[in-house]
């Protein structure tokens, strides 16, 4: 990994971002993108002081007009990333072939955005002429910003990359996968760098709304900043965020030839599926365990090296046991003594880019020697009896990291990352 | 670790030219279109009356649980119907859903699919919107309030863009690989592509791979109309599709399902499976800064020249194409350039066809029927089918497009290729084996 790049609701940045989880900072809050007032849930992790005009501006004007809020995470996020690589201008850089530079992105696309919009021109949204006629004056080619792939191709201009491209979406899996996709498609000579990563926002009225249906979301309105308490015994769900989590992946070859700084290795990756219900954890965790197993199988490690797990951790009754099952059947009487935490607890949950922002924590936890708490722990669950690193981060020295995302749908991510040594 | 073999041992379509292989195999043979008129989807707002439709669809013979279809959307029970035809095809034995038939060990079975992405129902959401205008437009205070308590609680997930992938994993008990891929008209061949690359690579001994979609209805038509790509004529249905030809006047929406059980190959021969053919190689590659459509003869080449390369194969050890073909002029002068560049020498004897003359454009369903399609092609018997309506081929470039009857011939290698509107386009080589399915 030699470039990362991130906008969450902690910050603009990759530095911005980590020093609000050292901080032990939450950056959810009361919704303000729109009026939620009467909405059951109205908090949720924003990114502050935004606008996707920002991005806008800077883009060529045939990957502007891909550039919704969503897509603007994610250009931005690709932005630092590549310059953080050293990379900035991607194939325009010197000694990079743009056929040896791929994207894999786990993000979705929202066609429903179009809806409120029509509402708000006092269109009723089922006068179905009326409605055409409204969407003949939209742009020929807006519809990107409303397609899952809208973001890759922005990207793929943006950066000339010509090699594999992919978008994912596997909901709360997609950019764990993505990374997963990149790293495959590296280590099998199909490129030299890939960029991976998600972008993500869901602060969308219908979504919100589609969300509080389906009772996932936590309703603890009064105290936005306690709302997301991964494993603690009074969490009633999740907390939406929003954001863009990139990392340049590269070849470690390429990139010790070009004297590139190296963040830490990507060592494996695995993945696998529930088959059990749709939004359900399994209570054996046997979906979580194959892909902590794969990937750690993929790495050529053992359970005995890995010294701390990011969690997936999404302050759900059900994700929170049915992890700390998985992770318990994964490390045996080893457990109880590796510090897993969920940041979560602080971003609140970036769904598509979830898998995304805590591979870049991971990496910084490495680099850094520290593992970021699980905040808002107060009230031990007994079906979570693990060690949650809680409320203060912790400085330890860290040679592997095990990052999980498991998603509605039941695909399962885990990465796993190593002190990068020559 | 030496690398797997990878055999195709089921196939499940349901599609504008039927439900069944034979009869895609036949109608291509005959060179009959499924391309037709739209009447009975009451679309009266699309500006054409012309479609490939799959006709004589009846879910509840795939899906018996009515809680389930009522989860489902046209084009998830389209992709559902697929993949289960092509489970049972693939004959692994019967399991209860949630867990694997016997002998199969779940977290080695895979699971991709190329998929449309988030799509929702929208009526459902229309309605609960339309009970919440105040005298200044929509209210979300009354949305919120009142609006979204009307909504079917179970909304979201019907517009899951990974709820086919749920239902294979469901079907098959799988556990293993696997990934939901949305990149347009490329995805669902992308999805077969790295399914093969699992097994070839030792990640599993099973996969079910494919892809579905459903451009017929009014919210897709919607979305498509502005790209200026879609058919909108209302000429004869049949002859509204025309991939190479002079007269290409954007693809014809369409819809359908097509997904593809595969298998290690020496587990397939024990187990006696009936192989429809072997996978040997798979590429990828963006367009580029894209026109519109985003195709460019370097993205149709880089993918072509990515899946030879992966194949350890040249360009004489093609026997046929089966092109992309959008019937959108810039597209198809695109990959006929590339065609061109990538065939060298040969291009003038590499028989080139367009499975979207007969059927339009089914996008992340394409690219696996079309893959099935070519399946007819390698057996004993097999034809390469004529492209429709190729009158005046253009661009011209001296390559052999299949025109007037189908070709008849011994092909033992054809090339398949997808290209999307996300700038992706991907290219799969199949081959035959010694027993051969007949066509």
């Amino acid at each position: 990994m030699t470039g990362l790049g991130a906008i969450t609701p902690l910050g603009h940045t990759v530095a911005a971002t980590w020093e609000g989880l050292k901080a032990g900072r939450c950056g959810v809050s009361t919704l303000s993108l729109f009026d939620a007032s009467t909405f059951e849930t109205r908090i949720g992790g924003e990114v502050k002081n935004f606008s996707p005009e920002q991005a806008r501006r800077q883009a060529p004007a045939e990957v502007a007009e891909a550039l919704d809020r969503k897509n603007a995470f994610g250009w931005v996020a690709a932005q630092e990333a590549f310059a953080d690589a050293g990379l900035g201008n991607g194939a325009g850089a010197a000694g990079i072939e743009s056929s040896r530079l791929g994207i894999a992105l786990g993000t979705e696309g929202r066609r429903d955005s179009l809806l409120p919009e029509l509402a708000q021109r006092k269109l009723r949204a089922t006068d179905l002429v009326e409605r055409r006629s409204v969407l003949a004056q939209v742009p020929a080619w807006e519809y990107l910003r409303y397609s899952p792939y809208g973001l890759a191709y922005a990207l793929a201009a943006q950066f000339g990359a010509r090699g594999p491209i992919t978008t994912i979406s596997t909901a709360c899996t997609s950019s764990s996968q993505a990374i997963g996709y990149a790293l495959d498609k590296i280590r099998h000579g199909e490129a030299d760098i890939m960029l991976a990563g998600g972008a993500e926002c869901l602060m969308e009225p219908t979504m919100v709304a589609g969300f509080i249906l389906l009772g996932a979301l936590s309703k603890n309105n009064d105290n936005p900043a306690g709302a997301s308490r991964p494993f603690d015994r009074e969490r009633d769900g999740f907390v939406l965020a929003e954001g863009g989590a990139m990392l340049v992946l590269e070849d470690a070859w390429h990139a010790y030839r070009r004297g590139a700084r190296i963040h830490a290795e990507l060592a494996g990756f695995g993945t696998s599926i529930n088959a059990y219900r749709i939004t359900d954890s399994p209570p054996d965790g046997q979906g979580p365990l194959i892909a902590m197993k794969a990937a750690l199988e993929d790495a050529g490690l053992t359970p005995f090296e890995v010294d701390y797990i990011n969690a997936h951790g999404t302050s759900t009754i059900q994700n929170d046991a049915s992890e700390t099952m998985a992770i318990k059947r994964c490390f045996g009487e080893r457990a109880a003594r590796i510090p897993v935490s969920s940041t979560k607890s602080m971003t609140g949950h970036m769904v598509n880019a979830a898998g995304a922002i805590e591979a870049i924590i991971s990496t910084l936890a490495i680099q850094h020697s520290y593992i970021p708490p699980t905040i808002n722990y107060e009230h031990p669950d007994p079906a979570c009896d693990l060690d949650y690193v809680p409320n203060h981060g912790r400085t330890q020295s860290l040679r592997t990291v095990v990052s999980n995302s498991f998603g509605f749908g039941g695909s399962n991510g885990s990465l796993v990352f190593r002190a990068y040594e020559p | 670790m030496t690398p797997h073999r990878v055999a195709i041992t089921g196939v499940g379509l349901v599609s504008p030219l039927g439900h069944t292989p034979s009869a895609l195999w036949q109608a291509l043979a005959e060179g009959r279109s499924g391309v037709g008129t739209l009447e009975h989807l009451g679309l009266e707002a699309y500006r054409t009356r012309i479609g490939g439709a799959v006709r004589d669809f009846q879910p509840r013979q795939f899906i018996s649980d009515p809680k389930t279809l009522k989860l489902m959307t046209r084009p998830v029970r389209l992709g559902v119907a697929a993949l289960e035809l092509a489970v049972r095809d693939a004959q692994l034995g019967e399991s209860a859903p949630g867990t694997p038939p016997a002998g199969l060990d779940p977290a080695r079975i895979a699971s991709f699919v190329g998929s449309p992405g988030h799509a929702g129902d929208r009526d459902e959401l229309l309605r609960a919107l339309d009970l919440s205008y105040g005298t200044e437009g929509l209210d979300l205070g009354i949305f919120g309030a009142d609006g979204i308590a009307t909504i079917n609680p179970l909304w979201l997930l019907k517009s899951l863009a990974n709820l086919v992938l749920y239902f294979v994993s469901m079907r098959l008990g799988a556990q293993g690989p696997n990934a939901n891929i949305c990149m347009s008209g490329t995805g669902g061949l992308m999805a077969v592509g790295e399914a093969f690359h699992c097994i070839r690579h030792g990640r599993a001994d099973v996969a079910v791979a494919g892809g579905y979609e459903s451009l017929l209805d009014e919210e897709r038509l919607e979305s498509f109309e502005p790209s200026g790509l879609l058919y909108l004529g209302n000429g004869t249905a049949a002859g509204a599709s025309r991939p190479f030809d002079r007269g290409h006047a954007g693809f014809v929406a369409a819809e359908g399902g097509a997904f593809v059980v595969l298998e290690e190959m020496e587990r397939a021969r024990a187990r006696g499976a009936r192989v429809y053919g072997e996978l040997r190689g798979y590429g990828s590659a963006a367009t580029g800064l894209g026109g519109r459509p985003n195709d460019s003869a370097e993205g149709f080449a880089g993918a072509m020249q990515a899946a030879l390369a992966d194949a350890r194969l040249e360009a004489w050890d093609l026997d046929a194409v089966y092109a992309q073909g959008l019937a959108v002029a810039e597209s198809d002068r695109a990959e006929a350039q590339a065609l061109k560049q990538v065939l060298t020498s040969r291009s003038a004897y590499t028989p080139v066809t367009a499975v979207k003359s007969y059927t339009g454009n089914l996008l992340a369903g394409s690219g696996p029927l079309e893959l099935i399609a070519a399946l007819g092609a390698l057996a004993p018997g097999g034809a390469v089918p004529a492209i429709l309506n190729c009158e005046h081929p253009d661009p011209d470039l001296g390559l052999d497009y299949v025109r007037g009857s189908a070709r008849a011939g011994a092909f033992r290698r054809a090339m398949v290729n997808a290209s999307g509107l996300g700038g992706t386009t991907a290219s799969l080589i199949v081959e035959q084996v010694a027993e051969q399915v007949r066509a």
